[in-house]
């Protein structure tokens, strides 16, 4: 950690470094200063601008992008640094920006000629400053540098008098509003050489480029910028030095962090002094009233809760039995018809008498509450058994589906289907043995007319794939139910598994199972034919009865003997 | 009592904004994300402003060089050296069908009939006011902003009948009215720390409020009354945030890279229930601390010639770690601990099946010429995974796809700008059908139905932008700073 925060800030410096050296001004506002400080005159400022647009931008083009939908055109820096450099009197260097700027071809020639015509004037009024050395100039950043070289070709000699230019339209960038190049109508008087004044700003010839129209009259340029507090080049905000916009910068951002500062604190006291939100995300409880009795019985401890109902453990007055008494949620008693379905399935489970179901010993109602009064079991889930166990051996495995299977041929066998198979509802003893709960109490949380089974109330792991999309749910889901019990017992997951409930499903109708190639946990492959049975999608291809599968399980038992 | 009121409100909404846009199928009821993610608009995807960039499909942080810049890379900003203001309208009209809708109800389903319903709306989307000055010697951009992020507007009313496979056909009406928005108050600077590199932030100050209205009803066809009810709530959310970038630029090729902090706003609403089946109720107003992840956009802006650009962003949103905080959770064993949920899904925030998401922009833009009138065409693409892959049925996440095409044009200091996108998603999901399910402690058997989803989404963006003198601002901010010349 500590290596990684020392390597960011090694970085950082190294970009700050990198920023401090460099100039960071892009090259378009570079050119736009440069054309801002020729306009008044500052042809020393004007040339480093023009000079620091040549090495950071592109090469002189008709029309260059600068940012957004902004484009200059007429994009020729060599033509304003050879004005300037003519104003400053340094031929040689003002010859070979001209020589470039006609290389680009830019610039229309008559505007090239005109400070041909200029430059020839200057030459031959200063003869001594003929053959000096210019720098090099590099153009457009990344492109080749191009040597300003003194071998300008010379020009034809000219009548040191006034020129007449042809006028042509004014160059602005439409959008960028970038002053162009001003257009030469008047005549440019040839200025005379002072020797010693090439490097310091003069005062501009008279008007060298003045407006087309009524032309205003160019500011008197001043020895430096900084003697008479004149604006920065770049024509930014107007500050000198840019050191006052520090400062205000410096302020604003204090202000805006004082707020946010002041606002962050007031929203956390004020979240401090409330209460704490509450959310509860699941579970809700089945509120009974009457000072814990419902009907005979005298409510204890809760034993567990689920979608539908609250499952109590209760004692019988009359003779101190203990029972689970299993009471619906409030709020599935919205449902007018709820009632009558859940002491009609109540009275169908009573009529199950099997060693392997679990059973109703009693339904009933007290001031509006129905209740199924259960046999109480000591033992476990065998969802809990399998997240102990993880998965189970086979013959365990086998003989607790044997069970299952004695306990739906039994309710099959009577017209009732569970519909709701589930590691959940089957309850292993401490004895071993097994029990299944809840038949056909699921089937009660439905409505008339849209009535069914509540096997999407949790995650439909076991739900057989006709569920959806089946117009009649038979036995035989069940024993797809089973099928998947079977595959988790032996792999200790079940085979669809998602995140989404809806996606478990469409992996039910859609997911072929495992290869028994592929399986994890090693299966024989008799036992493997019998989960492939089970778990068909077409449940035609299923046992057609638990009591078919009886016949299968007892086999694969028989064989581990 | 008062828990009890929040819970079954927070489910109240959740089955409700099911009910409308079709999402509730998760094991945890209390589905409060979707009041947002689902209800609210079909994209969950927050991107940048501007007609320009919507043009492009979105996919600006490499360019980000106009006055939407700080949307999308606020160090774009660097770029400009003359002041802008910016005016962005967008308009929309989306349109969604449902089809084979079946309840899940295997004992007897039930076949409801087809519905489709469309809206439109229209407002500001953005508007900015943008400042470079000089400081160093370096170009320095100020913005201040205001970008409607997300629009919760949405009207729908809807009709359709249901015929089990035996007993009564059943009748169903759904109805919905929801106005507002969640937005964002700028303040955004940028540096040009080198010709190649610029620096930039924003700090954005997210407000949203939206007002949401229904009516549900289901009842037997031929009987006059069934279940009814309907829900009303008002929702609030503020909160702070940072936004950094940094943008590089090559001759032929721009690189961005845009950082949006973490933060943690408060979310607070109140509702008004009414119905047949439960007494009328209006519980004071509650408050939770929402947090919203940190996210992160790559993107890269490829120049061919002076005149194209060829540009790609990756966004990539953590919805996994978007939770509610201090909330009270109840464990398996029946005893509660305070923790924090996730906002979509509202499983417990280290159990959140909720994904993260990554979505692909692409987008290009020509200039062309009309004497030195420059004027752009622009096309693009996008796919935006949204955060609700849990309601979905098949397999995948929840993906919209979209195509945007655009104009625009420069006018002396005008520009102006012209985008549309069309986007479309379709899938299976969870549709809520019985407004007796904000009471049942999970949804019954034919209270939910699958349905087959269309949902096409019409966007128009319409940019504005005005550029102007520099000597302007500069006249401002000597007068506000530094005082008249000579003093």
């Amino acid at each position: 950690m500590r290596g990684r925060t020392l390597l960011l800030a090694v970085a950082l410096a190294a970009v700050l470094q990198a920023g401090v050296a460099s100039a960071a001004v892009q090259w378009y506002e570079h050119y736009e200063a440069g054309l801002a400080a020729e306009e008044q005159g500052r042809w020393e400022e004007a040339v480093g601008h023009f000079r620091a647009a040549l090495r950071l931008g592109p090469r002189p083009r008709a029309r260059v992008a600068t940012y957004g939908q902004n484009f200059l055109f007429d994009y020729d820096p060599f033509l304003h640094l050879a004005h300037c450099l003519i104003e400053l009197e340094r031929p040689d260097e003002a010859a070979e920006a001209l020589r470039q700027s006609e290389r680009f071809r830019v610039s229309p020639r008559p505007r090239l000629h005109a400070l041909r015509v200029r430059l020839e004037g200057l030459r031959s009024a200063s003869p001594a400053d003929a053959g000096q050395k210019v720098p090099t100039v590099p153009v457009g950043g990344d492109d080749e540098p191009v040597e300003m070289s003194p071998s300008a070709p010379a020009a034809e000699p000219v009548e040191p008098s006034r020129t007449a230019q042809e006028p042509e339209p004014a160059a602005t960038a439409p959008g960028g509003g970038m002053p162009g190049p001003r257009q030469s109508v008047s005549p440019t008087p040839v200025p005379v050489a002072v020797p010693g004044r090439a490097t310091r700003d003069t005062p501009p010839s008279p008007a060298p480029f003045v407006e087309s129209e009524a032309a205003p009259p160019v500011p008197a340029p001043v020895a430096t910028r900084e003697a008479a507090g004149e604006a920065s080049p770049s024509g930014g905000a107007g500050f000198p030095g840019g050191a006052p916009v520090m400062a205000a910068a410096v302020v604003v951002a204090a202000v805006v962090a004082a707020i946010a500062l002041v606002v962050l604190v007031r929203t956390r006291r004020r979240a401090a002094g409330e209460t704490p939100a509450t959310l509860v995300v699941r579970g809700e409880t089945t509120q009974v009233g009457g000072g814990g009795r419902l009907g005979p019985y005298v409510l204890g401890t809760t034993q567990g809760r689920g979608g539908m109902a609250t499952t109590y453990r209760a004692t019988r007055s009359a003779d101190a039995a203990t029972v689970a008494l299993k009471v619906p949620h409030e709020s599935c008693l919205v449902d007018e018809g709820f009632r009558t379905r859940f002491m009609r399935e109540g009275e169908l489970g009573r009529a199950l008498h099997h060693p392997n179901i679990v059973r109703i010993h009693d339904v009933g109602e007290d001031r509006g509450r129905p209740y199924l009064a259960m046999e109480l079991l000591e033992g476990r889930t065998l969802k809990q058994e399998l997240r102990e166990a993880g998965r189970l051996p086979e013959r365990r495995a086998l003989e607790i589906v044997r069970a299952i299977a004695e306990a739906l041929d039994y309710a099959h066998a009577k017209g009732v289907i569970h519909r709701d198979l589930k590691p959940e509802n089957i309850m292993v003893l401490a004895s071993g043995a097994i029990k299944v709960m809840d038949f056909g109490i699921a089937r009660v949380a439905g409505q008339p007319g849209l009535t069914g089974t509540n096997l999407f109330l949790g995650t439909p792991l076991y739900a057989a794939p006709e569920s959806v999309d089946a117009r009649h749910v038979d036995h035989r889901a069940d024993l797809y139910s089973l099928g998947i019990i079977l595959f988790e017992l032996l792999q200790g997951t079940a085979p669809f598994v998602s995140e989404s409930p809806f996606r478990v499903l469409e992996m039910h109708m859609h997911a072929p199972l495992p290869t028994l190639s592929s399986l994890p946990q090693p299966v024989r492959p008799a036992v493997w034919a019998v989960v492939e049975k089970l778990c068909a999608k077409d449940r035609q291809a299923r046992y057609d009865s638990a009591a078919s599968l009886l016949v299968d399980v007892n086999r694969l038992l028989h064989d581990l003997q | 009592m008062k828990g009890r009121w929040r819970r079954m409100l927070l489910r109240l909404a959740a089955a409700l904004a099911a009910g409308v846009s079709g999402a509730n199928g998760q094991e945890g009821p209390l589905d409060l994300g979707l009041v947002i993610a689902q209800q609210s608009r079909p994209s969950f995807s927050i991107i940048g402003a501007g007609a320009r960039a919507a043009g492009m499909g979105g996919a600006f942080t490499a360019l980000a060089d106009d006055a939407s810049a700080a949307s999308f890379n606020p160090a774009g900003l660097a770029l400009l050296i003359r002041p802008e203001v910016s005016a962005v309208f967008a308009a929309r009209r989306l349109e969604r069908s449902d089809r084979d809708v079946v309840g899940l109800d295997p004992g007897n389903p039930v076949r409801y009939s087809d519905t489709r319903v469309s809206f439109s709306t229209g407002d500001v989307n953005f508007a900015s006011f943008t400042v470079p000055v000089e400081a160093w010697r370096r170009n320095l951009c100020l913005q201040l902003s205001y970008h409607r992020v997300i629009d919760l507007e949405q009207v729908s009313d809807r009709r359709f009948s249901g015929t089990p496979a035996a007993g009564q056909p059943v009748e169903v009406r759904q109805r919905i009215d929801q106005h507002g928005d969640i937005h964002a108050l700028s303040v955004a600077a940028a540096y040009q720390l080198t010709p190649r590199m610029s620096l930039g932030t924003s700090l954005n100050r997210w407000r949203g409020q939206w007002d949401f209205a229904s009516l549900n009803e289901l009842r037997a066809s031929g009987e006059a009354t069934g279940a009814v009810l309907s829900y009303s709530q008002d929702t609030a959310i503020e909160g702070w945030s940072w936004n950094f970038g940094v943008l590089l630029r090559y001759p032929r090729l721009d690189v961005g890279f845009v950082y949006r902090t973490p933060y943690d706003a408060t979310l607070t609403y109140k509702a008004r229930v009414r119905g047949s089946f439960l007494p009328a109720a209006e519980p004071p107003r509650e408050a939770l601390s929402l947090h919203w992840p940190s996210s992160w956009t790559a993107g890269v802006a490829f120049k061919p010639t002076e005149t194209w650009r060829i540009t790609a962003d990756y966004y990539r949103y953590y919805w996994s770690k978007m939770d509610i905080r201090g909330v009270e959770i109840e464990r398996e064993d029946g005893t509660k601990r305070v923790g924090s949920v996730n906002f979509f899904d509202l499983h417990p925030s280290t159990e959140t099946g909720t994904l993260d998401a990554g979505n692909w922009h692409l987008g290009s833009e020509l200039t062309l010429f009309a004497g030195r009138t420059p004027f752009q065409l622009r096309v693009g693409y996008f796919q935006d995974q949204q955060p609700q892959g849990l309601v979905a049925v098949e397999r995948g996440r929840q993906l919209d796809e979209g195509f945007s095409g655009g104009v625009g044009v420069k006018l002396g200091p005008f520009a102006v700008d012209l985008a549309y996108q069309r986007l479309k998603s379709a899938r299976r999901q969870v549709q809520f059908i019985d407004p007796r399910i904000v009471v049942t402690e999970e949804p019954l058997p034919g209270q939910i139905a699958l349905a087959r989803r269309t949902v096409r989404e019409h966007r128009l963006f319409l940019s504005l932008l005005y550029q102007f003198s520099r000597a302007t601002t500069d006249r401002a901010l000597r007068y506000l700073f530094v005082g008249p010349a000579g003093e």
